[in-house]
């Protein structure tokens, strides 16, 4: 009987072809599948789902029951006085605390790079805040601002100034929200903005010095464009963090005192859950999303720069 | 078998309770029994978004917590399964009626208490005066002390925006001038209370706690909820607070300044007495009782049936009382021994009886504008009796969405 050998077909290259396919290619799908499975269970779905309850009115003990009612949750916020209020503070909470964290971060990364005594130390410590669970940093800042016994109240008694529970008064409890973010952030960035400057080579800044630049101008024109890479993706990703916040300040003043520091999260939080208002809630977050994307797009558009 | 709880103490003492509710468990039933600790606010947004998943078996809440759960179709009735109970009549009447809904039952009670006036005896002694009945005289009485003793504030509620006890506070004095904010009509919901009545409990328990000329409370702790609330009334701060039995044990812990003096205080200084009540107003207060509820989806129910009749059998309520006697000091049941054994707290008892649970409506709605109104009165932004009639306006067009 003839035989015929199948490596002088002239299928044989597709043959081939389709057989490193197999063993390269979808070994590769095969791997990464599980990864996938996993990601659209837990990020792809649940977005979609947020995106499909924006557009109906359901309440979160009868999420079954589902009514479609095309934008008028969006229309709703127009007229929603607190949505505007939160969408504002949140905006206000997410410019000051960034811009603030990153003036900061830029001083105290200089302070760290020089090689000061106790500067090792310093670095190490410095990232407690940054570290400590965010239900911690809230007990300590209602601790420092008590009336009576708050080490914060009890300074200004000694200065015979006003003392009173600081999260309580309206036109204080807000500043308070962002000199926590502040005090949480501000190491993280001075550690990753001085990491870049630590990656700068000593040589440019002898070659400056020769041709005559002070201090001011080394800073401008050798440490500022070289992490300037890093002070984007660190303001970007503190934009999102910022913006997305809800425990600082849920658990620190719940969005009072008068609606003071109410932001879009604690808002989506209280409508969704203690008003059942879950497709009202739902748009809101979908209105953060697109504002969040949009964000996100700027950290994707630098990181492949990179 | 799966059960949920925020109620066993979950401190360094010998775990009484909890190991007593186990033996029992094992002694009637035969599934594994695993427990979960959660806050209250994580157990109910964990129940309500997850119950279908037949997880928890069995759920231990608050009773606001039971309304949404029946409204969400997640618990199951326990009406057929408590008749086998040897111990199910003595149950306290008013305590076993919260846990039902339209003529079914769906959950057993294991604590319950109402809240109360408590007062500084040593304070009212030195003044000569006697624990007030009525808002007027409580205020007055209020000044007077403002005015005449150093070193302690009249008195203090919570005001803190979302604060679950400021809303227990406020339904409070509301039960002294209604049975329900809310009762039945048909299908729906009616709005049980006026507009004057709304503006006459901002007016005595906001306004001018905190917004008149001589307020009662301290304006530096405007905006503050329990963690000033009770700890400031242990510490000697304030000579009146609105609460509950769980204060009767509370002489350690981070909150407090000095044990041996907050001992004495509530041994010896510490008076009970009903919450004073306003014009055309009566004794009155928030029942609080907790249920321990059966998942509707649970694929082991004869197991998390075990597991309720023995959390709520006397045998194991009795231990409840040893390791946290403020849950038992006005139990719900007549087979277990009250904690009280200071006469001063006695009055706990009777004001336990005039105690009105909450209706059956989804309550989350109706305090999201109270809490909005109540600052804008603690503030001094709104006047009171306005605020009432908003109030009124919202609650009015919330009858039926409830």
């Amino acid at each position: 009987m003839a035989t015929q050998d199948i490596s002088s077909s002239p299928l044989s290259p597709y043959v081939a072809e389709f057989k490193r396919f197999v063993s390269d290619t979808w070994l590769g799908y095969a791997m990464v599948l599980p990864a996938v499975i996993m990601l659209g269970a837990i990020i792809v779905y649940p977005t979609l789902r947020g995106i499909q309850l924006a557009f109906f009115e359901v309440s979160l003990l009868n999420p079954e029951q589902m009514t479609f009612v095309g934008l008028s949750n969006f229309g709703q916020m127009l007229s929603d006085a607190t949505f505007k209020s939160a969408l504002w503070h949140t905006v206000l909470l997410t410019a000051v605390a960034v811009s603030l964290q990153y003036l900061l971060g830029l001083g105290l990364a200089l302070a760290l790079k020089e090689k000061v005594p106790g500067a090792g130390f310093f670095r190490s410590a410095s990232m407690i805040t940054w570290v400590l669970p965010g239900i911690v940093m809230v007990i300590i800042f209602r601790f420092l601002v008590q009336p009576d016994f708050g080490p914060a109240n009890i300074v200004l008694a000694k200065l015979g100034l006003e003392t009173t529970y600081w999260f309580g008064r309206p036109g204080v409890a807000f500043p308070l929200i962002v000199v926590m973010h502040v005090w949480r952030n501000v190491p993280f960035y001075a550690i990753a903005l001085m990491a870049a400057m630590k990656s700068i080579p000593e040589t440019q800044y002898e070659a400056a010095r020769l041709d005559g630049a002070g201090p001011l101008q080394a800073f401008r024109y050798i440490t500022l464009p070289q992490i300037s890479y890093v002070s984007m993706i660190m303001i970007v990703l503190h934009v999102i963090f910022t913006f997305n916040n809800f425990d600082i300040v849920y658990l620190s003043t719940g969005g009072g005192p008068l609606g003071n520091t109410e932001v879009m999260s604690t808002y989506i939080y209280k409508q969704a859950f203690e008003q059942y208002a879950l497709g009202y809630g739902a748009s809101m977050a979908l209105v953060m999303l697109i504002i969040m994307m949009a964000f996100t797009v700027v950290y994707v558009r630098l990181e492949a720069r990179d | 078998m799966l059960f949920w709880e925020y109620t066993f103490p979950n401190d360094d003492s010998p775990p009484i309770w909890k190991d007593t509710f186990k033996e029992n468990y094992n002694a009637r039933g035969d599934a594994p029994l695993t427990i979960g600790r959660f806050s209250y606010e994580d157990l109910r947004q964990k129940f309500l978004t997850g119950a279908r998943t037949g997880d928890p078996d069995v759920i231990e809440g608050v009773l606001a917590h039971l309304t949404e759960y029946i409204k969400a179709g997640h618990l199951e009735p326990l009406d057929d399964r408590v008749e086998e109970l040897d111990y199910f009549d003595g149950f306290v009447d008013s305590a076993l009626d919260a846990m039902r809904y339209q003529g079914k039952l769906y959950g057993l009670p294991y604590t319950g208490n109402g809240r109360a006036l408590i007062y500084r005896m040593d304070v009212l002694e030195e003044l000569g005066q006697e624990p007030p009945e009525t808002a007027q005289e409580f205020q007055e009485i209020g000044r007077l002390i403002n005015k005449e003793v150093d070193g302690i504030q009249a008195y203090h509620n919570c005001t803190k925006d979302g604060s679950v006890r400021a809303f227990q506070e406020w339904m409070s004095h509301v039960y002294q001038h209604t049975d329900q904010l809310y009762v039945p009509e048909g299908d729906a919901w009616a709005l049980n209370i006026d507009a004057d009545t709304l503006g006459q409990i901002f007016d005595n328990w906001y306004y001018q706690v905190w917004a008149a000329d001589e307020p009662l409370g301290n304006p530096d702790q405007l905006g503050t909820g329990w963690q000033v609330n009770d700890p400031g009334y242990l510490n000697g701060q304030f000579a009146f607070i609105e609460c509950g039995t769980w204060l009767r044990g509370w002489t350690t812990g981070t909150n407090i300044n000095d044990t041996d003096a907050t001992a004495t205080l509530l041994n010896e200084n510490t008076g009970v007495g009903h919450l004073p009540y306003g014009d055309g107003g009566s004794k009155g207060t928030f029942l609080e009782v907790k249920p321990i509820m059966m998942n509707s989806h649970s694929d082991q129910k004869d197991a998390a049936w075990d597991a309720i009749a023995t959390f709520a059998s006397p045998d194991t309520m009795n231990a409840m009382g040893e390791d946290s006697p403020g849950n038992a000091m006005t139990p719900v049941h007549d087979e277990v021994e009250s904690t009280i054994d200071n006469e001063n707290w006695e009055p706990f008892v009777d004001v336990f009886k005039t105690g009105r649970a909450l209706a059956k409506v989804g309550w989350g709605p109706v305090r999201e504008p109270f809490y909005r109104l109540m600052q804008e009165v603690s503030y001094g932004k709104t006047d009171p009796y306005k605020a009432g009639t908003k109030l009124h306006e919202e609650l009015t067009a919330l009858e039926s969405e409830l």
